[in-house]
């Protein structure tokens, strides 16, 4: 039985704001060294990560609701 | 590594014999969320799970782990070094079995992973293929669970933020709130994300037999997985942690504590809004609280303990809430909340309530946002790609179990949600 891989653009852009959250994150470990910076940082970088997860869950809810 | 001294060695050989505990009472507490034709599916599937993790686990698991001081492969950038991936032997070759911790590293993982594994079978209840299961257990054990534990535990860069970064002590996780919990409840979310809720089944029946969830199981399960995690915790202490066995007192302590902080505020809650309380909240709410000790049982006082079980107890069954009405996750054991958020809460928790040093919070920040950030997109691609081209997850509909959707209050309680 050959399964086709249904791939849809938007279903990236989660997981990429997700990785883009965590890229962000490190980023701000490794340029900045004063504690403000880094936090100030890792804050966006986790905020980033809070909408990719929402794009994630949107885009599932989206499917399942097409499923059905 | 310097062989640990006899007393020791006895204790942790006694601790990682009842790290089976911990996995017995999460299969109880699973099976007693499910329909009772199911209960003996999820028991027989968390055996068959441990038994598969365990053996990856042993035969590559281990060498892409490794311990602190242990063979590994890293990346130098600039003046740093990052660690990423273990580089021991297969099959524990690397190890002589001589009392050193990375024996007693090698033993407790070995029934960690199990655990592990055993989340997501729990949240799927019945709905998940079990030989799809297998599979998906390999790629925990053989790869997703031994990359993030040498992050953490093995020495690698998670481990050493502390030192190359001035952060705190690095990302700190003795007793495996984010490895062991966090882990599997994102497995758990991947995997039921990808088979998608149950529409159109029949209620199940409340007549004896066809109860929705059985509280004996359920109850005797919190027993059981409190041993455990007494085990967990402790053992974390001493191996991760550095704790000697002269000041474990306070990290049973503060397990106790913490699950017990998270129970009385469900109890609370439930017995103000709903004016009763339910066994299947009980469960999730101590459960909620052990693992939310995981993280913090080595390192907080007494008191912050109690307060960070009670926070997790609350967090974890909104968070159970939310994902069912507006995240379409259909996981009628509370799953992900209990062992996700009620994990991360405790690993931010560690920063906040403990006296580590300065940038502790800081660190337990990046260790969470790459469990998020990097973790679940990695978990949730291999598993999209093991669903799509190698075997299908669901059982299938007519296979599957009825949807349950807030199993509880069939005979002595009430819904939190809904107060009925």
């Amino acid at each position: 039985m050959r399964v086709e891989l249904e791939i849809d653009p938007r279903n990236f852009i989660g997981p990429s704001l997700l990785l883009a959250g965590w890229i962000i994150l490190i980023a701000a470990v490794v340029i900045f060294s004063s504690q403000g910076a880094r936090a100030t940082f890792v804050i966006l970088g986790l905020l980033v990560e809070l909408v990719g997860f929402g794009f994630f869950v949107h885009r599932r809810s989206r499917s399942a609701g097409e499923r059905e | 590594m310097i062989p640990l001294s006899g007393s020791a060695s006895v204790l942790c050989v006694l601790l990682i014999c009842a790290l089976p505990f911990a996995l017995a009472g999460l299969a109880l507490i699973y099976a007693g969320f499910s329909g009772a034709r199911n209960t003996s599916q999820v028991l027989i599937g968390s055996l068959s799970l441990a038994a598969v993790a365990a053996v990856i686990y042993y035969a590559i698991g281990f060498a892409w782990q490794s311990y602190p001081g242990g063979v590994s492969y890293a990346m130098q950038f600039g003046s740093t070094t990052w660690d990423w991936i273990g580089a021991q032997k297969l099959f524990f070759h690397s190890l002589d079995w001589n009392g050193t911790a990375a024996c007693f590293i090698a033993g407790s993982q070995i029934f960690a992973v199990g655990i592990a594994a055993v989340i997501p079978w729990g949240a799927c209840l019945g709905r998940w293929r079990i030989s799809a299961a297998a599979v998906s257990t390999v790629l925990l054990a053989g790869l997703i669970y031994p990359l993030f534990a040498h992050w953490v535990w093995g020495g690698g860069w998670l481990a050493h933020l502390g030192v190359g970064f001035n952060l705190g002590g690095g990302f700190v996780d003795p007793g495996g709130a984010a490895t062991i919990q966090v882990i599997g409840a994102l497995f758990a979310l991947s995997v039921l994300w990808l088979m998608g809720s149950r529409t159109g089944q029949p209620e199940i029946s409340t007549e004896p037999g066809g109860a929705v969830h059985q509280e004996i199981y359920m109850l005797a399960g919190c027993l059981l997985a409190f041993i455990g995690w007494l085990a967990l915790n402790a053992l974390g202490a001493v191996l991760f942690a550095g704790l000697t066995s002269v000041s474990l007192v306070p990290v049973v302590i503060n397990t106790l504590l913490c699950a017990s902080g998270s129970l009385f505020i469900a109890l609370l809650v439930a017995r103000l809004r709903f004016g009763k309380s339910d066994a299947a909240l009980c469960a999730k709410a101590w459960l909620a609280g052990l693992v939310a000790s995981s993280a913090v049982a080595a390192y907080v006082k007494p008191f912050s303990a109690i307060v960070v079980g009670a926070i997790a107890g609350i967090i974890a069954l909104s968070a159970e809430w939310l994902l069912r009405e507006f995240c379409d996750l259909d996981d009628p054991a509370g799953a992900v909340a209990i062992h996700g958020v009620a994990g991360l809460w405790g690993l931010f928790a560690l920063g906040m309530f403990s006296n580590l040093p300065p940038g502790q919070t800081l660190a337990q920040l990046v260790g969470i946002g790459t469990l998020i950030g990097l973790m679940l997109p990695i978990i949730y691609g291999v598993n999209w790609l093991l669903d799509r081209k190698l075997i299908h997850f669901s059982t299938g509909s007519e296979d599957q179990p009825p949807a349950p959707q807030q199993p509880s209050s069939v005979k002595h309680g009430t819904d939190l949600v809904t107060g009925t």
